[in-house]
């Protein structure tokens, strides 16, 4: 499958050009359109198990309960956008394994396996919730980006800001440690938290954090009238 | 065989192996795109660490070379691991780690949710507090600067007369200093306190109440407000909690956007229970002391109740309801009825008390009546 | 005790587009840099953040609560004997912009600021009520001093050279100089504009360079306000 990204970084989108016989996996909502003889079944699962269990922990980590099977029955395109204004990555996936942070992923090859990883109570100071995906096996990956996605080889160490976070590869340990010194600084000051990663390995960071904008945006957002 | 990953450190390209694991060695080729390469590694030579994300991998490499190899660590490999005597360190340690990290987990989990028990049942405190360092006179300047309305000579007079009617209440002069009325032209029966001391009365509620005292028990809870700073520190507060909260969830753009409503932030602030009890309080403690029927309080609250329950009946649309979220006085309490009860209880409890005690409650001297006609004319 | 370089930091390359601007700025060993909590995206471990109260306590309760700035801010300072660096971003998409200030006075968008010199100093000052009214708040960010500040703006910057008069809408201002004057157009009485909040623009005067923003929050939000909910 042949994946090319267009109109980036701040309005890309991945237009996937299949054979005949490939299958393409997106979340649900990210379909734009599609061109060719294209078979699409909606499912809860990804191949090889999953179900409703599986759907659901999908939200906690801010991905849609559902996802989309696209299958090729001649050669066609499927044309991908994303939630975000911001860019696109794809990665390939040679067995080893990348770790994608709240709500990036956006779709994958069929041989790539999408699993929630816990990624312990530390990820709950992150604000960038519970579970984050892991991806695995052999194939490409699709993931958006709030903004446009840099990335940084990490030998040591290296700090990141939670919110900036798309993706890592496995080789790379985080921290999830305040910014300051205190940890009446880190509650009081509105920072958050910043995510230090140790080993070596790359991490893709996003140029543009989608909580602060939801933050600069929501006291200006009427609440409910009863 | 068991499934690893093999990573050459000099342009750190990633290679799917199959290992196998010898009796005394580690074992496996991989394909680098034009030729395949085998590679064996003496146990007695390796070098290992854990590492990865979540420490769930085991690095394998040996002192010369900087390749790596890793695995997951899952049960199968520790299986895998603990066949062989020449790895038995490397196994004692990586089951070791695991207990370690649950054990830590709980010590996490608890620790989180009592800090976060005692954010939440502090915050007033804490927060309020906060909104209380900035300086009255500070407050005043602002205030003044937005709430002077023009008013007519005949106005300006009305206005005077309910400032005699206020100064019944016997409150600390400092008390009256610090505060300014006005009366609105606004129909609907509120009045509210603001920053600065400006407290501002409504037309509708001077011509919907009956007496003076009920009159004097809505301005005391007012100005029980300003007294105690609720203004600042309610805004203060506000903002308070939704950092708070913001940190430990995440997410609560729900809960943010009501507590910092746009719509006159200034003019119509939201108290909250405590906050609200504390002026009512205070108020029925003020009439009291001034001799005059603390009745006068829960009666007022009663006459708005029903005019709300009109509106309601009369128009029951959005356009009633908000109209009823804006009444501030009534606002915060889930239970009118309860309140109104409360009040009316203890306005009797203190009338007993304080004949006991050899003071009279004395009615107010002042005609309700015309007073109510002039600003139904003039305003 | 290392001697702090406090001079302009030396090398900054902007990434990105105008839609989503980043900075990449390299702290010569040594350097300072004074930066709002929430504009790092990401840095290079060997530097050293320390997080102090925004020029003393007072100050930083009202920069916090009127200036809509943060309590705290953040030093970043590089103790190791290489360059190291920081990528420096904004809560909005949009541009930033840099500027040298040679001890002069400039008002900002409060929020908008990302980062700063040393020599940079912050207040919230008394802005004035057709300030408030207009929907830019009480107060003001005043920046003064000499030295570099960076600042984002919602959107792309448009730069007007004023001679006179010049309406802005609120939301849209970004920054403007203190031989200018803030005043209020309305298109009813005082109280009812002051609750409605319609029928309100501000009215720049005088003579000099003012900044806008093409995009507002507040625009954002009124577009976003009747769609949720149904």
């Amino acid at each position: 499958m042949e994946i090319e990204k267009k109109y980036g970084p701040a309005a890309t989108i991945a237009i996937c050009k299949l054979n005949a016989g490939e299958t393409l996996v997106a979340e649900g909502g990210a379909f734009m359109a599609m061109q060719g003889p294209v078979d699409v079944t909606t499912t809860t699962r990804q191949k090889g198990g999953g179900g409703i269990i599986k759907g659901l922990k999908r939200i906690f980590s801010g991905e849609s309960f559902f996802l989309n099977h696209f299958t090729a029955k001649n050669i066609s395109e499927v044309w991908l956008g994303t939630p975000l204004p911001g860019d696109i990555m794809v990665h390939e996936l040679q067995g080893d394994r990348l770790v994608i942070a709240g709500g990036g992923f956006v779709a994958c090859e069929s041989n790539v396996q999408i699993d929630l990883q816990w990624q312990g109570l530390k990820s709950i100071f992150s604000g960038e919730g519970i579970f984050w995906i892991k991806a695995s096996g052999q194939g490409k990956v699709i993931i958006n980006s709030f903004g446009f996605i840099y990335p940084i080889d990490v030998d040591g160490e290296y700090i990141v800001d939670t919110g900036h976070i798309v993706a890592f590869e496995e080789t790379l340990n985080f921290e999830i440690s305040k910014a300051s010194k205190s940890w009446i600084d880190a509650f009081l000051s509105g920072e958050g938290f910043i995510c230090r990663f140790k080993g070596k390995g790359r991490v893709w960071c996003q140029s543009h954090n989608p909580k602060s904008y939801g933050q600069e945006l929501t006291p200006h957002l009427k609440p409910k009238q009863k | 065989m068991y499934p690893g990953i093999f990573v050459q450190n000099r342009d750190q390209r990633k290679f799917s192996v199959q290992v196998d694991f010898d009796l005394y060695k580690v074992s496996f080729r991989f394909f680098d795109g034009e030729k395949t390469e085998y590679i064996e590694w003496a146990y007695r030579d390796l070098v290992w660490e854990m590492g990865g994300n979540r420490n769930s991998l085991l690095f394998l490499g040996t002192k010369e070379n900087p390749d790596r190899l890793y695995f997951e660590i899952e049960t199968p490999l520790i299986q895998e691991i603990k066949k062989h005597e020449g790895l038995k360190d490397i196994w004692q340690e990586v089951s070791r780690d695991r207990k370690k990290s649950s054990r830590s987990a709980l010590i996490w989990a608890t620790s989180i949710i009592s800090v976060l028990t005692l954010l939440i049942v502090f915050r007033g405190p804490i927060f309020g507090s906060l909104g209380s360092a900035i300086p009255f006179s500070w407050e005043k300047n602002i205030a003044d600067q937005v709430l002077n309305p023009k008013i007519t000579t005949e106005q300006q007079t009305l206005v005077k007369k309910l400032d005699h009617l206020i100064k019944k209440l016997k409150v600390d002069p400092e008390w009256t200093d610090q505060l300014t009325f006005h009366i609105s032209s606004n129909t609907e029966p509120n009045a509210y306190a603001t920053l600065g001391g400006h407290v501002f009365v409504n037309k509708g509620l001077i011509t919907e109440l009956k007496s003076s005292e009920q009159l004097i028990g809505v301005i005391a809870h007012e100005m029980a407000h300003v007294h105690r700073r609720h203004v600042v520190r309610s805004l203060s507060q506000a903002l308070g909690v939704f950092s708070v909260f913001q940190l430990l969830i995440g997410d609560i753009s729900g809960l943010a956007a009501i507590l910092i409503d746009q719509g006159g932030p200034l003019l119509n602030l939201q108290y909250s229970r405590e906050l609200e009890e504390q002026a009512d309080s205070d108020a029925l403690m003020q009439m009291i002391e001034s001799q005059i029927d603390p009745i006068g309080l829960s009666q007022s609250l009663q006459i708005i109740r029903d005019q709300q329950q009109r509106l309601i009946s009369q128009s029951p649309g959005s356009e009633a309801l908000n109209q009823l979220q804006k009444i501030e006085i009534l606002n915060s309490h889930p239970d009118i009825e309860k309140r109104i009860q409360s009040l009316t209880d203890r306005a009797q409890q203190l009338k007993q008390e304080s004949l006991k005690q050899g003071r009279s409650i004395s009615p107010i001297e002042f005609d309700y009546e015309k007073f109510k006609n002039e600003i139904k004319e003039r305003f | 005790m290392m001697e702090i370089n406090t001079s302009p930091v030396t090398q900054i390359e902007r990434l990105g587009t105008e839609s989503f601007r980043l900075l990449k700025v390299l702290l010569a060993p040594g350097q300072k840099l004074i930066v709002e909590p929430g504009a790092m995206a990401s840095m290079e471990a060997q530097l050293q953040v320390e997080t102090l109260i925004n020029q003393g306590f007072f100050q930083a309760t009202l920069l916090k609560f009127l200036g809509g700035e943060s309590f705290f801010i953040n030093y970043f300072l590089n103790p190791d004997q290489k360059p190291r660096h920081v990528f420096l971003s904004q809560s909005t998409p949009g541009e930033i912009i840099e500027r040298d200030l040679k001890e002069e006075k400039l008002y900002v968008q409060p929020g908008a600021l990302i980062a700063r010199t040393s020599q940079v100093q912050v207040q919230v000052v008394w802005a004035g009520i057709a300030s408030w009214i207009g929907g830019e708040g009480l107060f003001r960010l005043e920046l003064s001093g000499s030295g570099r500040i960076w600042y984002g703006c919602y959107g792309a910057m448009i730069e007007k050279e004023v001679l006179g008069d010049y309406i802005v809408d609120s939301g849209h201002l970004l920054s403007y100089p203190p031989e200018m004057k803030l005043s209020l157009k309305l298109a009813g009485s005082l109280f009812s504009s002051l609750l409605t909040r319609e029928g309100i623009v501000l009215k720049l005067s005088g003579h000099g360079k003012i900044q806008l923003q093409t995009r507002s929050i507040k625009g954002l939000a009124q577009w976003l306000n009747p769609r949720f909910w149904g």
